[in-house]
């Protein structure tokens, strides 16, 4: 065994214990893929700001941040007050609510192509409904996505990220896969089938902007997508309320016709929402009409859609975004800790670089980077997505855990308002004592 | 004489007025079908027991109790502290933590099929990986559903529950429906269609178990499938720690392949679960690479198993094994149950309450006798006659004469019953339902 896996097991006793109870439950004892590492993973306890802590009392600079979902940082006040009032009221009162009102005129207030919303419990079925939708809405069938974009986990979106494995073929066929940033495949597909109902895209780019999308493709999208008459819907799941208040659509000035939004949008509750052009979202509205409501209408059910709880946390963390230098905030600490570690590359001799875009953070090891300001790399994705094997990145997420940080595959980090110059510090001599572990196995 | 429309717009000003902010922001402005209502629907402010209050001060008896996920009642102390508690400690820390294993051993302990576990984040999630699972782990393509039964609003599920527009024709062609209560086709379409990977119902049946299925055809479900190698799955996201506190599955000694969970599950916050035979939930676990690379389902989803929801789910779930919270509920609805249908009697209104554990049932328009095995439990009506009541107009204004009454309902049919509710609560709704009778009849619409 390696000395990193060894310190390992020595600070996670208590993990490892409970890991054992939860292989009996769940499939390889984790209740999320991105949960799953070798020998096991942490078991948290509590988090607060920037920090959380595991059974066994390490603690960590957390970068996982609620997988994106907490802008505001662990425990923010407002939100801890707002659910735990909530909670004392009616977490599901069979009716609707006056929160719900407010939060979807934080939501309109927001983001710009939000006219109408419906909200959801997650952003898997945000996206669900937004391709129901834009079925309904065009009349045609077809769905164009990009290479490697994750749009939830239900069968239409697993093409082009995951194995197939128990999608049925009659639902895939209806997707086309292309590549990202190349607008002449597009213009052309768009052409030649006018079977097309929508175009959607993570527009920063699929796994949180790691494989990034030029901004520029996002304009040329836009108008390639007007002049065909085909809709286009920015998933904004993890780039709403992070790229800027108004999502990527606001930072880059392109309005697509509908958007969904998860993660930020529900204050760190389970949530979801599609949202965006009143016509489109009207194909849930029942008429006057007998023949439209039962032949036409799409229904939508849901017992936790826009629930008190998710709309108590999501006005309270909308408000502060809406009000407050959170994104300002937010993406300042990003800035800082971009500079510190590509000091620190520059200083130790690692090839790499850590960039994004905002608040998001991302750090490529092992390759030359071509990203101007540290923010949008320009390199081919086959590099990018090559450069670290599946191996290297567990052993650097378990040397990062012994150093006292946490974040999603080691090398994506969510960055919020709520990290400290010290959090940050602290990140740089963690990435610092990991890489030195990892050089010490002849693993960098 | 003010008529149910004139008294339900009086005493609901600020509802109105929120209803009008509303309508700018959703479809019909609101946020689930089921609360599109006329004149506008109700906005409600909190609840606490049996009781809701909305902003004009009104006050309820709530039978819709979270359309079923709160079998404790409202603001259940144990499960608020759960979740305050929690959300001081965190509400996502983006790791594995013991309250996800705490409420998955609950569930194993009490509903029968479950031996491994994969948390969701609503029963709509739920019903879709049960249906990406059963196509994967058999290599079969179709799955056989039930007329009218609701197994989320994903596009796999919508035939037989509603129309297929914007969905696709291969996520639809794929997904065969047959009436309920019928042995002999489901053994017949299994076995000319050797494609079919698995059966999927609401085991007491559609609309909450308004259109029931009869016990024995879940024997003879549990057997045709059993013998033609075919996964059966029971969508207990309505029943599940309802019919008792072990499922329908518990209740009728019929053990599924999987099982779906959703509501009274996650104590009142969103969340579902897929549960079921561990070799079918393990079609998520990570084997070799080639497994994980060409076999393996992939699962991420932000929610799963959240700290909040499992927080609140482990709440419900312990008071729900070890206290009679199901005895008291079931109690509560028989009094319901055969307060109501003497009523229908002394009104001379054709119908019968009924219904499964702690849920009720008003069948309305027809005057029948109950087969003696079945008791109040389970109403033998043909169900295009149940359905018929939907076209009727009281089926529009029940529900707004009752809430004038004070009493909330599905539709005014459908009655959901929590521990909470007590024996004057039953008083109190059953003279609501009297005078909601005479004011439709008043205007004439109680005619059958």
């Amino acid at each position: 065994m390696s000395q990193i896996e060894q310190d390992y097991l020595i600070k996670h006793a208590k993990s490892a214990e409970l890991y054992t109870r939860a292989k009996e439950c769940f499939p390889s004892g984790v209740t999320h893929d991105i949960r799953y590492l070798k020998p096991f993973p942490i078991f948290s306890r509590e988090a607060k700001g920037g920090r959380k802590w595991d059974v066994d009392g390490n603690e960590y600079v957390d970068f996982f941040m609620g997988h994106g979902a907490l802008l505001l940082g662990h425990s923010n006040p407002n939100v801890v007050q707002a659910i735990q009032n909530q909670a004392g009221l009616a977490t599901h009162s069979g009716a609707s609510h006056e929160l719900e009102v407010e939060w979807a005129e934080l939501v309109k207030q927001l983001i710009p192509a939000a006219e109408k919303v419906r909200f959801h419990s997650s952003g898997t079925e945000s996206t669900l409904m937004a391709l129901r939708l834009a079925r309904g809405y065009t009349g045609k069938n077809k769905i164009v996505k990009f290479q490697s974009h994750f749009h939830g986990w239900h069968d239409y979106m697993v093409k082009g990220n995951a194995t197939l494995t128990g999608v049925p073929e009659g639902t895939s066929d209806t997707v086309i896969v292309l590549p990202p940033n190349d607008i002449d495949i597009v213009e052309k597909t768009l052409k030649e089938d006018k079977d097309i109902a929508a175009v959607i895209l993570e527009p920063t780019g699929a796994n949180f902007g790691v494989l990034p999308i030029f901004p520029s493709f996002l304009r040329d999208l836009r108008e390639s997508t007007k002049r065909h008459e085909v809709l286009l819907i920015f998933d904004e799941v993890v780039t709403g309320f992070r790229i800027s208040k108004g999502g990527a659509q606001e930072k880059y000035g392109v309005t697509p016709d509908m958007t969904t939004l998860a993660k930020i949008l529900a204050g760190g509750m389970p949530g979801g929402a599609s949202t965006g052009r009143a016509d489109i979202m009207d194909m849930i509205s029942h008429t006057s009409d007998a023949e439209w409501n039962t032949k036409r209408r799409i229904a939508h059910q849901g017992t936790f859609n826009a629930n008190p709880m998710a709309a108590a946390a999501g006005v309270a963390a909308l408000s502060q975004i809406a009000s407050q230098p959170i994104n300002e905030k937010a993406d300042a600490n990003a800035k800082l800790l971009k500079d510190g570690l590509n000091d620190l590359f520059a200083r130790i001799e690692v090839p790499g670089c850590a960039c994004g875009v905002a608040s998001i953070v991302e750090i490529k090891l092992g390759i030359p980077c071509v990203c101007p300001h540290r923010e949008v790399c320009e390199m081919p994705h086959e590099g990018i997505k090559g450069q670290m094997g599946a191996a290297f990145q567990s052993k650097l997420r378990l040397a990062l855990i012994n150093a006292g940080m946490d974040t999603s595959r080691g090398t994506l980090l969510m960055v919020s308002s709520a990290h400290t110059k010290k959090d940050i510090d602290d990140t740089i001599f963690a990435y610092e004592r990991a890489i030195a572990a990892l050089r010490k196995e002849e693993l960098l | 004489m003010t008529t149910i429309n004139e008294q339900f717009l009086q005493a609901h000003p600020k509802s109105a007025a929120l209803h009008k902010r509303a309508l700018a922001h959703f479809p019909n402005g609101v946020t689930h079908d089921n609360r599109n209502m006329s004149p506008h629907p109700l906005y409600v402010t909190h609840g606490k027991g049996s009781r809701k209050w909305d902003v004009d001060g009104n006050e309820y008896i709530d039978w819709v109790t979270g359309h079923g996920s709160l079998l404790l009642g409202h603001s259940r102390p144990e499960v608020v502290k759960a979740v305050q508690d929690q959300m001081a400690k965190a509400s996502h820390p983006g790791a594995s933590h013991e309250k996800e294993i705490e409420w998955a051993e609950l569930i194993k302990e009490l509903i029968p099929s479950a031996e491994k576990i994969r948390f969701h984040s609503s029963g709509t999630e739920a019903s879709l990986m049960a249906f990406r699972m059963v196509r994967a782990y058999s290599g079969k393509s179709k799955i056989i559903k039930f007329q009218g039964h609701f197994h989320g609003w994903h596009d796999g599920a919508a035939p037989g529950w509603a129309n297929t527009v914007g969905i696709t024709k291969g996520a639809t062609s794929d997904t065969i429906v047959l009436p309920p209560n019928n042995i002999d086709l489901v053994e017949k379409t299994i076995k000319e269609d050797k494609d079919v990977a698995a059966v999927i119902l609401e085991p007491t049946g559609a609309g909450m178990g308004f259109f029931p299925i009869a016990p024995s055809f879940l024997h003879q479900l549990r057997k045709v499938t059993t013998d033609n190698n075919v996964i059966l799955i029971f969508d207990e996201v309505v029943q599940g720690f309802r019919a008792s506190r072990n499922g329908t599955q518990g209740r009728y000694g019929v053990i599924p392949d999987m099982t779906l969970l959703a509501k009274i599950l996650a104590g009142g916050l969103p969340g579902g679960a897929v549960t079921g035979r561990a070799d079918i939930i393990d079609m998520l676990e990570f084997k070799d690479a080639e497994w994980n690379k060409t076999r393996r389902i992939t699962h991420p989803g932000t929610f799963n198993g959240n700290p909040l929801s499992a927080a609140a789910g482990v709440a419900a779930l312990s008071l729900i094994a070890n206290e009679p919270i199901n005895e008291t509920s079931e109690s509560t609805a028989r009094k319901l149950k055969s307060g109501l249908s003497e009523l229908l009697t002394t009104m001379e209104i054709p119908g019968c309450a009924c219904g499964i554990g702690s849920t009720v049932q008003l069948h309305l328009g027809y005057g029948h006798e109950h087969a003696e095995e079945q008791g109040d439990e389970i109403c033998t009506l043909d169900h295009d006659k149940i359905r018929a009541f939907n076209a009727t107009p009281v089926a529009g204004r029940l529900k707004i004469a009752l809430i004038n009454a004070g009493v909330d309902t599905n539709k005014g049919v459908n009655l959901l019953v929590q521990s909470a509710h007590t024996d004057e609560d039953v008083a109190k709704t059953l003279s609501a339902y009297e005078q909601a009778f005479k004011e439709l009849r008043t205007e004439n619409v109680l005619e059958f």
